[in-house]
């Protein structure tokens, strides 16, 4: 049995007495060539929560990281012999380990926190999906090309259509593929107005920086700094100036480049 | 604004209807009351996208939830106008954390897990459906959610790992709701929402549908307020059904005699009976013709029987002109 199949209750009673090790590495695919929207987004969530939460890691970049993570989406940590996909269990890692964003919020607003996480990944995750691989001009020019960089030849054509599939067949169950572009792009207006409006003028959603705030950086900051043919996307989310100044705020603090 | 059309599916076990998506409008229009005629439709066939509900008013067909929360406040009919901004993004946020959560869950326990579908699923909205569609609708809607279910969690993935990961997380998400919901009556206010329709639309079915394996069932009577939440709800907006459901099962339960109780354990027995020997007889006719049995009659042709016929009738008359011939001759030495 690899070892991401255990279940939380024996990762918790495993791993509460050791302190986050040194050699942490996040793994994620190139950044250059390579990586998608929608990766990237929660790459960049991933590494903003591990940097609020001032634990060291080290990023790798593979090509195949995606066939190395254990759930089959990026990015994932290593730390010591365990092997963490994705936001959620990444933070429940770290809780685990005793280290958490959230330990002074109340219940409410713990389950605030809850929904407006899932609200982001149910609209903006998905209409990242959609813009990558079923808008065509987006497809043809950016994420085709990008995502069989890595491989030789008739591979590399051959995942890409495979992997196109898979993603239509996930919108579809979510009831997205049938949908336009005009109404994906009303979704998420209706999201961001929904977290600015949550925002309001504060710096963070509570008040110091939660894992809410990286999920929002990591989106946000994405959807406006990624050039693609399709400029919609971007512009919708621009207008909500709130949350490109909270992305703008958490890009300075943390990932200031020396 | 004469009147409003709403065709759902029928409800079962106390419930106005067997379905999510029905039971969140027809919730929701009884929070605000407004003037409806419902009806329970037989089949989804003529429905725009071939599911229920389907709201007509004059020339608007609509189809879905959001659809009809968005005209109904066009024509000034709304429960969330007691909601300030912040409100409003909290509950549209909690929606789409119940989608994301909950629904999977609500959707595995429906029409995934096998023993539910075919004991309690099935029957229920093959009970709701007319002959011909009663055999092709819930097997398209169980492959709907399968489908679902392999695209969100994996094709090649267990599914009883599947089934364990997705409970898990619906607990965490009941929990997170009852602890969002307090003591409090509704989830905004002391007032009806939008969004405690689409909660109570969740938890009732799952609270009143008896099912086999019933893991998520009880994880929503476990949770005290959820509980007293729908049945709040139900007793205020419901309660017609809910009586008249409970005075048929008393009826049931005082004068079921012997043969009440063999017809409702199998019922359409004489349908059944009727299918089975026509399904019998196209076999066997079936089998007859695969094997050649009627091939007489595929040479079969009028030239042929008329020339079958004369050789017939001259050979009588060659036969009795022997017999002719014989008498004769053995007159004659006589």
């Amino acid at each position: 049995m690899p070892e991401f199949q255990l279940k939380d209750s024996v990762i918790t009673s495993l791993n509460a007495q050791e302190p986050w090790p040194d050699n942490v590495k996040l793994f994620q695919p190139y950044e250059v060539e390579q990586i998608l929207l929608p990766d990237n987004a929660s790459c960049l969530a991933v590494q903003a929560f591990l940097k609020m939460c001032n634990l060291p890691f080290e990023v790798e970049m593979r090509w195949n990281a995606e066939f190395m993570s254990p759930s089959g989406r990026v990015p994932f940590i290593k730390c010591g012999a365990f092997v963490v996909s994705e936001l959620e269990p990444i933070v429940q890692f770290a809780a685990n380990k005793g280290v958490s964003l959230c330990g002074r919020l109340s219940t409410e607003e713990k389950a605030e926190m809850r929904a407006y996480m899932s609200l982001i990944t149910n609209v903006l995750v998905n209409a990242e999906l959609y813009i990558s691989w079923l808008d065509d001009d987006t497809y043809n020019a950016v994420t085709k090309v990008r995502n069989s960089s890595v491989y030789p030849w008739p591979l590399g054509w051959l995942q890409t259509r495979s992997k196109r599939n898979a993603v239509a067949k996930r919108l579809k169950a979510l009831h997205w593929q049938e949908k336009t572009l005009e109404q994906v792009l009303s979704d998420v207006e209706q999201c961001c107005n929904s977290l600015s409006q949550r925002l309001g003028d504060r710096d963070y959603f509570f008040g110091t920086p939660t894992e809410l705030d990286a999920l929002v950086f990591g989106h946000v900051f994405t959807i406006i700094t990624t050039r693609l043919p399709c400029r919609k996307l971007a512009e919708t989310v621009r207008r909500h100036e709130t949350l490109v100044s909270l992305a703008k705020r958490i890009d300075e603090q943390y990932f200031k480049r020396p | 604004m004469a009147s409003i059309d709403l065709d759902i599916w029928r409800g079962e076990w106390g419930l106005a209807s067997i379905d999510l998506e029905c039971l969140k409008v027809l919730t929701y229009m009884k929070f605000i009351g407004v003037p409806v005629r419902v009806r329970e439709a037989n089949n989804p066939y003529f429905t725009p996208k071939g599911r229920l509900p389907v709201m007509r008013d004059g020339r608007n067909v609509l189809t879905n939830f959001e659809e009809v929360v968005d005209y109904l406040k066009s024509l000034h009919y709304s429960t969330d106008v007691h909601l300030n901004t912040m409100q409003a993004a909290e509950a549209s946020a909690f929606t789409q954390y119940l989608r994301d959560k909950l629904y999977p869950a609500y959707q595995y326990t429906w029409w995934v897990d096998e023993k539910n579908y075919s004991d309690v699923t099935r029957p229920a909205y093959s009970k709701a459906l007319r002959i011909p569609f009663n055999f092709y609708y819930p097997s398209r809607y169980q492959n709907a959610a399968k489908e679902m279910i392999d695209a969100l969690y994996g094709e090649h993935t267990d599914l009883r790992e599947i089934e364990k990961t997705i409970y898990s997380e619906a607990e965490k998400c009941l929990k997170t709701l009852s602890d969002r919901l307090g003591e409090s009556e509704y989830f905004f206010g002391n007032r009806p929402s939008s969004f405690d329709a689409v909660v109570f639309a969740y938890l009732a079915p799952l609270v009143k549908a008896p099912f086999p394996n019933a893991t998520l069932s009880n994880q929503v009577k476990g949770i005290a307020n959820l509980s007293r939440f729908v049945a709040r709800i139900n007793q205020k907006n419901f309660r017609h059904v809910t009586d008249e459901y409970n005075k048929q099962n008393a009826k049931k339960h005082s004068t079921g005699t012997q043969s009440d109780k063999e017809a409702a354990n199998f019922p359409n027995q004489t349908r059944n009976k009727i299918l089975a020997a026509l399904f019998a007889a196209i076999a066997m006719t079936g089998y007859a013709v695969a094997n050649g049995m009627f091939q007489r009659w595929s040479t079969w042709s009028w030239q042929r029987t008329l020339l079958l016929n004369r050789f017939r009738i001259a050979k009588k008359q060659f036969d009795k002109t022997k017999k002719l011939k014989a008498a004769k001759s053995s007159d004659n030495p006589a």
